[in-house]
């Protein structure tokens, strides 16, 4: 996979310096580099890059700004100098951060989180138009429908995914990882154990998740989600 | 506070001045008339007191007018001695049965006597004259050397920014990737800015050469970070002679000019020029003005109190200072004049 990105910095030589890096990174195809957010905005908009290293202080817009008004798909790795910085660019959900003056091996590691995180998007995206997957099960890799999955319980360092037609396949797997492939809002993670298909859900009670004769709870932590799926398909 | 304790004991010592003649009256029975009329004698060491405290001493003895001090003392104490003791013959004589059949041959010795009388509050008035600005001056110095030490610590902190140093450090790791010989100049640059910051700036004052060379070298390692569409210039007429300047009090007219003066996307310029005759210092800045985005809040105009202060702090009422904008806002102008 290929990343288009670009380079906002109003010092020459920064950007200048991450332009060689962005260059010798095999994944990395540098789009363009802007002295400043105002130069960029015009090019940004029409033609949406997937990543952008930005430096937050600069005259006229900030990166921080900047960032706030900048399409979602877009991901933003911030760059600074002042350390003050860092939380601010976290709230605007920054995929990292780097610190100037940048080494390369700092670049690369930034850049790196940036592609899984575009692989796991682009599988995610897969997995939603094909409507099925492969797991590792037994030393086989196995088809699953998405339509056919009820809920998937998560055992320490596997996980359990309940089917339909009552067949349950064991994987080696993190939750984590699981939802982070599967569609959102079409599945949801409702309980640290349990990401349940929402649209199989038979009843929903409080703080449970009702699925024949199982009941899944539905933790503080995740009830917000859950609670407006169910919200936003429900005639009142 | 102090001065209201001070005046109390003033009032009080008057009074008690005032007071005293009942605790030698001579009269038989008291005589309102009398008193008033007795009144005369503390009225005038009253007199000779103040004009000694408040005009004599301060004006003759501590502008090292003794002489003409003395001399007007003297005339004053004996005239003034000698209408008294008249003046209270006068009285005592008009009031005290049988004053005039007393014994007054000694007219002499009691005109002496009173005339010592009014040289000792003389003397004591110009001694807590003297006291008094002694005080006064002690504390000055005291506040003086305060305000110096708060200047110079903030000035330690705040005269060069610390983002300056990060930024130009950042600078200099990427130059390094692209042109190590431009890269070792300009550390080369910034060790001297350093040296000038840490030692030379801790005297009062420095050559203006070595300020100009601070000034210049801030310049060159500011030019490095911007981009070619920044017009900087900086021109300086180096002294001939020796002349001295309080140390880093121009550095933050310029730091102002770039942190403001400068776009990254727009043409924009900055213009030093320093130049001295020797007994002037001038120093003229100009930039564009690039209004600041109402995100901006770094600086409050604090760099450029901090500027006045130090003016005010090394050369009082020898400075002008004309900042604002020209061009329809197009440019930024500020000029210090120092007289040296």
């Amino acid at each position: 996979m290929i990343i288009n990105c670009a380079i906002i910095d109003d010092e020459p030589l920064a950007a200048g310096l991450l332009k060689s890096y962005a260059e010798k990174t095999p994944f990395l195809n540098l789009v363009g580099t802007y002295g400043s957010a105002v130069e960029a905005m015009k090019e940004i908009r029409n033609n949406p890059v997937h990543l952008l290293f930005l430096d937050i202080q600069m005259p006229e817009l900030s990166g921080i700004e900047f960032a706030k008004i900048l399409p979602k798909e877009t991901k933003i790795i911030f760059t600074t100098a002042f350390q003050q910085y860092a939380i601010e660019g976290y709230k605007v959900s920054a995929l990292d951060y780097l610190m100037k003056p940048v080494s390369y091996e700092d670049f690369l590691k930034a850049a790196n989180k940036a592609l899984d995180w575009f692989c796991v998007t682009q599988k995610q995206q897969t997995y939603a138009a094909d409507r099925f997957m492969y797991v590792k099960s037994d030393y086989k890799l196995v088809r699953v429908a998405l339509d056919d999955i009820l809920y998937i319980e998560g055992l320490k360092d596997y996980i359990r995914i309940y089917l339909q037609d009552g067949t349950k396949i064991m994987s080696l797997m993190n939750m984590k990882k699981m939802e982070d492939y599967l569609p959102r809002p079409e599945f949801l993670r409702t309980h640290r154990s349990y990401i349940v298909h929402m649209s199989k859900a038979e009843a929903i009670e409080r703080f449970r998740i009702v699925f024949g004769d199982q009941y899944l709870p539905i933790s503080d932590s995740y009830k917000e989600d859950v609670q407006q799926y169910f919200d936003s398909h429900t005639l009142s | 506070m102090n001065k209201h304790i001070a005046g109390m004991c003033h009032l009080a010592f008057w009074a008690f001045l005032f007071l005293s003649p009942l605790t030698y009256w001579r009269g038989t029975g008291f005589n309102f008339v009398h008193y008033m009329l007795t009144c005369m004698q503390p009225l005038v060491v009253m007199v000779v007191f103040y004009l000694n405290y408040l005009v004599l001493a301060p004006k003759l003895f501590v502008a090292g007018k003794h002489r003409y001090d003395l001399l007007i003392n003297v005339v004053l104490l004996i005239s003034l001695g000698t209408l008294v003791h008249y003046w209270m013959d006068f009285v005592n004589g008009m009031f005290v049965p049988g004053y005039r059949d007393q014994d007054t041959v000694g007219t002499l010795s009691y005109i002496a006597r009173d005339v010592l009388n009014l040289a000792i509050f003389a003397a004591g008035a110009t001694a807590l004259a003297l006291a008094r600005r002694w005080v006064t001056a002690d504390q000055k110095l005291k506040e003086m050397e305060a305000a110096r030490a708060q200047a110079e610590l903030r000035n330690l902190r705040n005269q060069i920014n610390p983002h300056f140093l990060l930024n130009t450090l950042n600078n200099i790791y990427a130059l390094t990737a692209f042109d190590t010989a431009k890269a070792q100049e300009a550390i080369q640059v910034l060790s001297k800015m350093m040296r000038h910051i840490l030692y030379d700036y801790q005297k009062p004052m420095i050559p203006l050469k070595e300020e100009i060379d601070f000034l210049e070298n801030y310049v060159k390692l500011m030019r490095i970070r911007l981009p070619q569409s920044v017009e900087v210039t900086f021109n300086a007429v180096q002294p001939t002679g020796t002349v001295e300047v309080a140390p880093m009090i121009l550095i933050s007219l310029v730091e102002n000019a770039f942190k403001h003066g400068t776009s990254p996307t727009e043409k924009s310029f900055v213009h030093i020029n320093i130049s001295t005759n020797g007994q002037q210092l001038i120093c003229d800045i100009q930039n564009s003005n690039n209004p600041k985005t109402a995100s901006d809040h770094s600086g409050h105009g604090i760099g450029l109190q901090q500027v006045e202060r130090r003016l005010q702090l090394a050369y009082p009422d020898r400075y002008t200072w004309e900042q604002g904008t020209r061009d329809n806002d197009k440019t930024y102008y500020s000029t210090i004049t120092i007289q040296l």
